[in-house]
């Protein structure tokens, strides 16, 4: 007898893992195999970059919706199969290779992070699966072997840290201290700032990097504290941001001036007082932005709101354009074939008209340019907000 | 340039939290001799019963502490009949234990995660901050480093001058003798597993407090608490005053150090471990023996 209820819950239990092990959400119509074309979405829906990623694949959801309301692709529907990477680039690289090799799917939005990125790019261009990333900014990316299948909707960061730079040069800032997130989008942006700084004619007095899941930063803080800088340029996330924010604030560094990028942009950093205090009181940041007056900007916007009630948040838009140049490329390539959706790709990404303004990509896969935001955190009401200050073109 | 006195009251600070936990695991480590990995949901449960008061501006921070310790030694006592009792009883290894608290980790922090989400939440906490001198103390710090050094002091005095405290300490030196001598075997480890867990989600609602929630809390920081406990020496509380202080030293020092030579200060748990594995090549069964 107590065998054989062993024997039951030891089904059960590998009945359960069989499910669990299936876990990706499928989502749209339920047609048969060939009549659809697969999509993919691993965007970090949990960890790190978390609170963000999930409101980029509500994005993504809204992109395949609106497809397959103006007919698909080629006349078929476009399956979703979305998927986690949890902010790990070992876990993304698991995810895709799940999504190409057990659903088969050839296209897809991934490489949220530029380590997650540098993990399945070399496996997507040998299985020929074409990807683009919304959000990879890393300068490092560039010129990669891997990029013949590896596109991204957003500039590299080879932009963003000299306009941080420039931001903080025309503050009248002249002792810096940089404190970035030791990850490859850390270090790279960190590094393009410090270098544009120095040669701005400023003095960078410390670049410290940390780890962002230790979450006590009290000693590093400290440390820039010491070293007197009037200005800090910080390169995060939302989640280790919300406590290096906390505990600056604990320790009276809001005296100093800090310059953000992109990833500490987000409603994620006002999940504390403290934390969105400093930044009403100290922070302004830069951020890849969308054109003002720009019609397909402002729709985009409309139809995000009218489906989930909140705004969209940073690369919101550039993983949304993402979705649309693929199906744009794919219906123009009249294939589904990977290569000829990559040639067409290239073809459609010259002065395409996106959510996220004009988009041109280089022979190398990088949207060239790039329009910046200038953003700061204002208090309105008793309720936080981000404010755009201001907005600054690259070529 | 180095802040001395602030990077001080850092130390103070990471050790007391790898302190308060580590009272909890010693506890229960000293008596039951088998490594349990489940510790860390116990962490992370008490952060997560903390929301119950602190989600909403207004809350009371005891209150969470309390009701965190009360659920955590539910948990902790559930976890030890349900799970432990069976396998010690039929005399399993040390790694059939420790393999099952592993899984038991597995089942509780993924059921917290299902339960909160797996996005990170914070408590709406803002703590006075005090300036003594130019050093900067928040009230939260303060509260946290008297209670981690009143739990170790409290619980030493406990096991040595108290009878169930007596108890505890014979069975772990021999189970069967302590049973021959009337002592309720199981009543006693059931309560000790029951205070150790509630130890450990104390510190998951100062972790909390400090930093934000995440199902992965407890997991983040148990490497140092296993650390500290090794270091201190098992089921020792001077021992283990002593190994927290060393270890939120060597983190917080090595901090300055890494920063200054431009290393990323990811590596300031590695110098913490250096220094470990000195001692311990020193003193193999820690500080204490």
């Amino acid at each position: 007898m107590r065998k054989k209820i062993i024997a039951i819950i030891m089904a059960l239990a590998l009945l359960a893992a069989l499910v669990v092990g299936c876990g990706g959400q499928e989502t749209g119509p339920g047609v048969a195999e060939e009549e659809v074309v697969k999509f993919g979405s691993v965007l970090s829906m949990s960890g790190l970059l978390g609170p963000m990623g999930i409101k980029m694949t509500d994005a993504v959801k809204l992109a395949v919706e609106e497809i397959n309301a103006a007919g698909g692709i080629n006349g078929k529907q476009v399956q979703l199969f979305i998927e986690d990477d949890a902010t790990d680039p070992a876990q993304c690289l698991n995810a895709v290779k799940k999504l190409v090799e057990v659903n088969g799917v050839q296209f897809m939005v991934t490489g949220m992070s530029s380590g997650a990125a540098n993990s399945v790019g070399p496996y997507l261009s040998e299985r020929q699966v074409l990807a683009l990333s919304p959000s990879a900014t890393s300068p490092t990316l560039t010129g990669e072997s891997w990029r013949d299948f590896f596109f991204r909707t957003t500039p590299s960061d080879e932009y963003q840290g000299v306009v941080m730079a420039q931001l903080a040069l025309d503050k009248g800032l002249e002792r810096l201290a940089v404190f970035t997130m030791d990850n490859v989008y850390g270090v790279s942006l960190g590094e393009v700032a410090r270098d544009a700084l120095v040669e701005g004619g400023a003095e960078v007095v410390g670049f410290i990097k940390y780890d962002p899941a230790k979450l006590d930063y009290r000693s590093e803080l400290t440390q820039i504290k010491s070293l007197n800088p009037d200005g800090v340029v910080h390169v995060g996330y939302n989640d280790d941001g919300v406590v290096v924010y906390q505990q600056a604030l604990e320790l009276g560094l809001d005296s100093a001036q800090w310059i953000g990028c992109d990833g500490v942009y987000g409603t994620g950093l006002f999940k504390t007082e403290a934390s969105a205090t400093f930044l009403a009181n100290a922070m302004i940041g830069t951020r890849p932005g969308a054109p003002e007056g720009v019609s397909e900007y402002d729709t985009f916007v409309a139809a995000f709101q009218a489906k989930y009630g909140s705004d969209p948040e940073v690369f919101c838009d550039t993983v949304y354009d993402a979705v649309k140049l693929f199906a744009a490329a794919a219906n123009h390539a009249g294939s589904e074939d990977p290569a000829a959706v990559r040639d067409a790709l290239r073809e459609i990404g010259q002065n395409y008209q996106g959510a996220s303004g004009t988009i041109t990509f280089d022979e190398g896969g990088d949207r060239i340019g790039g329009l910046y935001e200038i953003w700061n955190v204002i208090k309105e009401d008793g309720e936080f907000k981000f404010n755009r200050v201001d907005m600054i073109t690259l070529e | 340039m180095i802040d001395t006195g602030q990077i001080l009251v850092n130390s103070l600070v990471t050790s007391s939290l790898y302190l308060l936990a580590g009272t909890g695991l010693t506890l229960t480590y000293g008596l039951s001799r088998f490594p349990n990995f489940a510790y860390a949901e116990f962490i992370t449960i008490g952060a997560y019963c903390g929301l119950f008061f602190l989600a909403k501006p207004g809350g009371f921070f005891l209150l969470a502490l309390v009701l965190g310790f009360l659920i955590a030694a539910l948990v902790g006592a559930s976890s030890y009949s349900l799970v432990f009792r069976p396998l010690v009883e039929r005399k399993t290894s040390l790694i059939h234990l420790m393999v099952a608290s592993i899984a038991l980790g597995y089942v509780l922090r993924h059921s917290i995660g299902e339960g909160w989400g797996w996005a990170t939440k914070s408590y709406q906490l803002m703590w006075p901050v005090y300036n003594i001198g130019h050093v900067r103390i928040t009230l939260l710090w303060i509260i946290l480093i008297a209670t981690a050094v009143l739990a170790a002091v409290v619980l030493h005095f406990f096991l040595t001058r108290t009878r169930t405290g007596k108890a505890i300490r014979a069975i772990a030196s021999n189970p069967d003798l302590a049973s021959v001598t009337g002592i309720n075997k199981q009543r006693v480890i059931l309560l000790t597993w029951s205070f150790g867990a509630g130890l450990a989600a104390m510190a998951g609602v100062f972790r909390a407090a400090d930093t934000r929630l995440s199902p992965m809390l407890g997991w983040d920081i148990l490497l140092p608490i296993f650390a500290i406990t090794m270091l201190g020496g098992i089921g020792s509380f001077y021992g283990l005053i002593v190994a927290a202080l060393i270890l939120g030293l060597a983190e917080n020092f090595g901090v300055v150090l890494l920063s200054g030579i431009g290393l990323s200060t990811e590596y300031r748990m590695a110098i913490a471990f250096l220094i470990l594995i000195g001692v311990l090549v020193i003193r193999p069964k820690g500080l204490a023996r």
